[in-house]
Parts: C-alpha cells; structure tokens; sequence
C-alpha cells in the first residue's frame, strides 16, 4: 500500500517535471528575437475570422506547431472553403531577425521580425503581410501602398474569448435564421395556379402522425429550368414526392424543425438522373397544428419562398 | 444457417402445439385466407416477386405484428430470414454465395446490417411470445451478428440490446450461467452498456419509438446510399413515473458499422466512369459558360451535345443504388423488466421535449409463457403503412425486371401461397 502511495507520487512528480521541461524548452527554444510573435504562437491552435476586406481572407483554421523543437516549427490549416493550406515550414533566415517560410508546391516566403509582437512578410507585387499578436491570439492583414486590403484575427480555440465568440455567434445565427425566415414568410409565396400531384408520387407522411405536427405544403413552381425532370422532394432526408411544374403535394410532418430539400430524380433516367447528390436545402420551422406553404422554383438553382397558412387542428 | 440446430425441429412441434394450447393472439385464424387488413401488403410480396421478396415479407411481418396476427407475423420473418440466410450466414457457403451475390451486382434486396438485424429481432421475439427460448436466443445471437457484415467486410459487435435479449433468453430458460455471459457482454456495447436484469423479475417491457431509418440516393448519378436517423419527436418513453431506458438505437445502428459512421455505401466501377464523369462535367459547365455569355448558340449547341452524350453514357453505366428501405421499423427502443404475477397494468407514453406526454394505450404483444412474460408496445397505427415500399426504379426499370424474373417468380408466388394460404403446417413454418 505505502509502496503504491510512493510510485504514484513519483509518477505524479516525474508527470509535473516533463511537462514543466516541455514549457521551459518551448519557452527556451522559441527565442522571441529569432521567432517574433511565432515564439508565442508555436504549441496553438487559431481559428480564423475575416474583418475587412477580401473575403474568406481569412483561414478556417492554423495550427502553428515544431517540427524540430527550437529550429524548425511547421504551420498547417484549413482554408474558408474547406481545403487544406499549403504546408508552411519556418525556420530562422539567413540574416538575423528573418524567418523563411518553406511553403510547399509554392514559392517560398521571407519575413522580417519587427519585435516579440510583430512579423512583416516581404513585399510581394506590392502587397505585404503583416502579423502582429493580439490578446486573443493574433492578427493578419495585407497592405498595398499603405492602404489595408484585407484583414483577419486568429483567436486561439483554447482560449476563453474563443469560447465566448463562439457562443456569441452561434445565438447571432440563430437570431439572423429566424430574421431572415420571418422575411421570407411576410413576402410570401407567388400566388400561381397549381394541380395537387398525383397520389403515387406522393411517398410519404400521409399516414397519421404520432405527437406533435403540423401540415407541410410544398409547390415547384413553373420554370423554364429543369422542367423537363421531375424534382425529387425530401423531408427531413425522406423521399417524399415527385413533383412536376406548378404541382403540389401536402404532408403530415412532425413538429418542430423541417428540412426540405429538392435534387433530381431518383427514378429519372439519362440527363434526369443527373446530380442526385446536390439536393438543395431549406429549412424552416413548424409548430403544432400550423400550416407552412414551401414554394420552390428553379431559376438558376432552386429559389425557395414560404407562407405560413390559417393554423389548423391536428 | 446460424440459428439454433433445435429451430428446425422446432418449429414442426411448436404448430402442432400451437393447435393444442395456442395463445389466443397466435389463433383464432383461419390459415387458408389472410386478414383483410395485411391483403394488400401481400399483394405487393406476390407482385414485386424475389426482387422484394425480403423487403416486403420484413414489412408484411411488422405489420402483421402491429394488427395482432403473431402467426403470420411468424411465417413473413422466417421467409424472409431463409433468403438472408443463404447470402449472409455464419457459415462458409453463405459466405461464397456473398462473394457471388456482390460480384452478380445482384437486385434483390436483402437489406442493410442493421434491418437484417431487426429481422432477427422480431423473429426472437415471436419466439419468446411463444416460450421457445432458446431458439429466441438464437435469433437474438444473430440478429447482433448480422449487424457485424456488410457485403464485404466484418465490423465489432455493438448492438448491445441483442446481447441483453439474448441474456433475458437465457435467464427465462433457466441458463444462469450464459445469462451471465450475455448480461456481461451487453454491458460493455451501446448505447453506453446496458444494465441487467435484477433477480426475481419476469416481464419484459419494450417500447418502439418513432419512425424508421432513411435511404436516400447520392452521388452525381445516385449511385451511392446514405442513411440517416427519421424522425422521432419523442425524447423518452415512461411506465408510469419511471422513465424508460433505450435499450436499442436503431438510428444510430443505421448510420454507423463497428461503431464508426457511415457516410456513403458505394457500390460502382469508378475507374471506368471517373475517366467518363470528367468529360461529361467539362462539357455541360462549357455548355452554361457559352450560353450565359450569348454567343450566338453557335458553340453552345455543339457542346452542350457533347457534354449531354457523355452524360448520357456515364449515367447508363452507372448501377443505381438501391434506396429502398425497412420503413415501419422504429428510431428507438426502450425497455425495462418488471415483476411478474398478475397482469399488472402498465401505464405507457412517450414524452416529447416540452414535456408533454402521449400514452401508447395497448401493447401489441402481451404474452406470458413459461417462465417470462413479454409485453411489446409500439406506436404506429395499424394498416396505415404505405402498401408499397419506395423504390428509385422508374417504371420502365420494373417492367423490365419483372420480365427477367418472370420464371423463378412463378415458383416465388407458389412458395408464398402455399407458405400463407396453407394448413400445411410443414410448409407454414417454412421447412
């Protein structure tokens, strides 16, 4: 027992020593006079955020990490749109005071380090980056003949303004959805003549719902585009009709939160069958005993509109 | 065939017992005619032949279960369960013929892990119904191994209700020993292990929420499936004051194997359609460039031929993916065991996220037999479900199919006349 109490101290001891050597290597390794700001970056993880400019400047995500702890760090990422940045390698340059980023499948980089707090990348037809730490994280903009082109900050995503900005955002979303589906429910839906679909293209909810529903109509609107298929209609993920131009079909749905998505044609054929996996989504929302008008059309892609209806009894 | 050896001997037994000392929900039929309630769902299992035939004998089944008819219910999964068997049992053959059957490209359907699994499920239940625990035991064995193939590949356990049950089998047979097995293994599966069973209860209470997984079609020319949880508006089920724990997420089963997420079952021939897709994609974009700038027409018409053609050919090439799906099967399944003794009432409802609660007023089955009593609710109403499964074959595609099926479907539909419109009690229990 007393020998168990004294590994598990020595284990605990031993934990706290090597963790307190990590931090005093990366702190020792990461001279701020070699590295500037990347000597407070290195070890994090940064999610990105536009605030002027160019937009999807700024990435998704960077994670600034060694790759030979005190003399080569590597920065990896994801871009706006989903992609993978090019890998970056940093290492000291071959003057004092610069840092030369090996990028991979592209030209490489040299930047100037200011200070502790701040990196100013070479000019690059006229345009130069800049990065300069903040108190959540750090900065970026790009500059041409002094003027700001674009701008973006990095918060690290383990720190406590991350936390509180992502919480921030996630309410703003759902604030502006409810917004922008009110704006969309008083504009309504165009008041064009359209003949109920035929009961065998209809597939689903038309049986009695268990709990709470209300009741969904959707209508394709008439179209030049795409008018010669079908459009498969989804709710909430299931097939649940075929609809042609200027038909419509109503269904049973439960309350609550509603997908409705619209693609090509399961069961169409040739050029019909073509881009099944692109369905187009709307959500909106359906309380019980309430009717909701989802009226589509293609023009350029689906175009959604929606009304809400007299509430009915369930 | 992975069920118990005693199933097939069984089952000639278990009918002539069944007309001694029948339970009153296995009798009362009439063999030679079906209810008029499930006509119509066995219409569509003579119409749509092998090529549905699991399908249809799996819904046929559940919706037998649902108006009251357990001896209909019987002979739809044990059918159904013999055409799964050939291609997906425990056994070297089954596992040849699954090789053949995958490189065939075959169309009949025989359903994902997870409704062969649910298949398995139902048939142990009726077994339970019945008394028959050790073959409900068994089903309840490979209803969890089912869950672990896909055509190809084997994945890790985790369907832990199928553990439990056969756990709860084993213990209303009076087995301790492979109780405990069974009790141990469930405990450490999803969702999050399950308890066991305390001493001295006797009442199994199951309760199935919601509506059933969903198939839909993706990739550019729908060739690939993906799955996803349906609806359930309901967060949790209670008896009385006691709220239920879920026992089996059958969502969840759906879209994960081995307990990692599914995100599409693709079954094609990529080289030679990627080499056709890129083509075809070049055009139709040229095709949309050309004529939002007004050209003319001139260069659009000619690509859009092109670019149309090559669609054309690489949509023919590519297999649809077969989106059809299990669709009166539910999103969950709760459960508690209770004490036994008198028929003690139960007092079942379903509670959504505002806390309002709608009672499921009787349980589809409630049969004591032997040493256990098993009493099933489930919510959905009788004979609303849709007569017939949602396919993407246009009508062409099926009248084409039925053609090519015509032989084997003329011995298909005698198989199930004599299976459901029979007294033989030989071929009503499939053997």
């Amino acid at each position: 027992m007393v020998r168990n109490l004294r590994n598990a101290v020595a284990l605990a001891l031993s934990c706290t020593l090597a963790s307190n050597i990590a931090l005093a290597q990366d702190a020792a390794s990461a001279d701020p006079a070699v590295w500037g700001p990347y000597a407070t970056l290195v070890g994090r993880t940064f999610a990105g955020q536009d605030v002027s400019g160019w937009p999807n400047y700024a990435s998704k995500s960077r994670s600034i990490q060694w790759e030979e702890p005190g003399k080569v760090m590597v920065e990896t990422g994801v871009q706006a749109n989903g992609g993978e940045i090019p890998k970056m390698r940093i290492l000291p340059g071959k003057r004092p005071g610069e840092l030369l980023f090996d990028v991979a499948r592209s030209p490489n980089a040299t930047a100037r380090v200011v200070d502790a707090r701040t990196l100013v990348f070479n000019q690059m037809l006229g345009y130069e980056t800049t990065v300069s730490l903040s108190d959540a994280g750090y900065d970026m903009k790009v500059t041409k003949r002094g003027e700001v082109q674009a701008s973006a900050t990095y918060r690290d995503t383990a720190s406590q303004a991350y936390a509180a900005h992502e919480a921030q955002q996630t309410e703003k979303a759902a604030e502006d959805k409810v917004a922008a589906r009110n704006a969309l429910r008083a504009a309504g839906v165009p008041a064009t003549p359209a003949a109920e679909a035929p009961a065998d293209r209809v597939f689903a909810y038309q049986e009695p719902v268990r709990g709470p529903w209300g009741t969904l109509q959707v209508t394709r609107g008439k179209a030049w585009e795409a008018g010669a298929c079908f459009a498969a209609v989804y709710i909430n993920g299931r097939w649940a009709a075929r609809l042609e131009d200027a038909e419509t079909a109503h269904f049973k749905v439960p309350a609550g939160k509603v997908e409705v998505a619209v693609a090509s044609d399961p069961q169409g054929r040739g050029t019909c069958r073509f881009g099944q996996s692109t369905q187009e989504l709307h959500e909106t929302v359906l309380a019980k005993g309430e009717t909701v008008h989802v009226y589509f059309a293609f023009n350029g892609g689906a175009k959604f509109s929606e009304a809400v209806q007299a509430p009915t009894a369930p | 065939m992975s069920l118990h050896p005693a199933m097939k001997t069984g089952r000639a037994l278990l009918f002539g017992a069944l007309l001694a000392c029948a339970a009153p929900a296995f009798a009362g039929e009439d063999p030679s005619a079906l209810p008029s309630g499930l006509r119509p769902y066995y219409d569509t299992l003579l119409a749509e032949g092998e090529w549905g035939a699991v399908l249809n004998l799996q819904r046929l089944g559940l919706e037998a279960i649902d108006q009251g008819h357990l001896d209909i219910a019987e002979r739809a999964f044990d059918a159904a369960l013999e055409r799964v068997e050939l291609i997906y049992a425990n056994s070297d053959s089954a596992k040849k013929a699954r090789s053949l059957w995958s490189a065939e490209g075959s169309k009949d359907f025989k359903g994902e892990p997870y409704e062969r699994a649910m298949t398995y499920y139902y048939r142990g239940l009726l077994f339970m119904a019945r008394g028959d625990y050790e073959n409900a035991r068994a089903s309840f064995r490979s209803a969890e191994y089912q869950d672990t193939i896909s055509s190809n590949e084997t994945y890790a356990g985790d369907f832990g209700m199928m553990s439990l049950l056969s756990g709860w089998s084993s213990t209303c047979a009076g087995d301790a020993g492979m109780a405990t097995d069974f009790y141990q293994r469930a405990a450490t599966q999803q969702p999050e292990g399950l308890k066991p069973p305390v001493a001295g209860l006797t009442t199994l209470v199951l309760v199935e929420s919601g509506t059933s997984p969903v198939k839909t079609a993706t990739g550019s020319y729908g060739e690939a499936m993906q799955l996803k949880r349906g609806d359930n508006p309901f967060v949790s089920a209670h008896n009385g004051a006691q709220e239920l724990p879920v026992l089996g997420d059958i969502g969840w089963q759906a879209s994960t194997l081995g307990g990692r997420q599914v995100d599409a079952i693709l079954d094609g021939k990529a080289s030679f359609r990627k080499g056709t897709e890129t083509v075809a994609g070049i055009g139709i974009q040229g095709a949309t460039v050309a004529v939002s700038l007004n050209d003319g027409g001139g260069a659009a018409g000619a690509l859009a031929v092109v670019g149309i053609a090559a669609v054309l050919v690489s949509s023919a090439s590519k297999p649809k993916a077969d989106i059809r799906y299990w669709d009166n099967l539910p999103d969950r399944v709760y459960g508690t065991f209770l004490k036994g003794g008198a028929k003690n009432a139960l007092s079942i409802a379903e509670q959504t996220a505002d806390g309002e609660r709608y009672p499921i007023d009787a349980p589809v089955i409630d049969q004591t037999a032997g040493a256990c009593r098993l009493v099933l609710y489930r919510a959905r109403e009788p004979g609303a479900l849709r007569v017939q499964a949602v396919s993407n074959l246009s009508a062409g595609e099926r009248k084409s199919l039925q053609k090519r099926n015509e032989t084997r479907d003329v011995a298909f539909r005698n198989e199930m006349e004599r299976r459901f419109m029979s007294n033989d009690e030989a071929l009503a229990g499939g053997e």
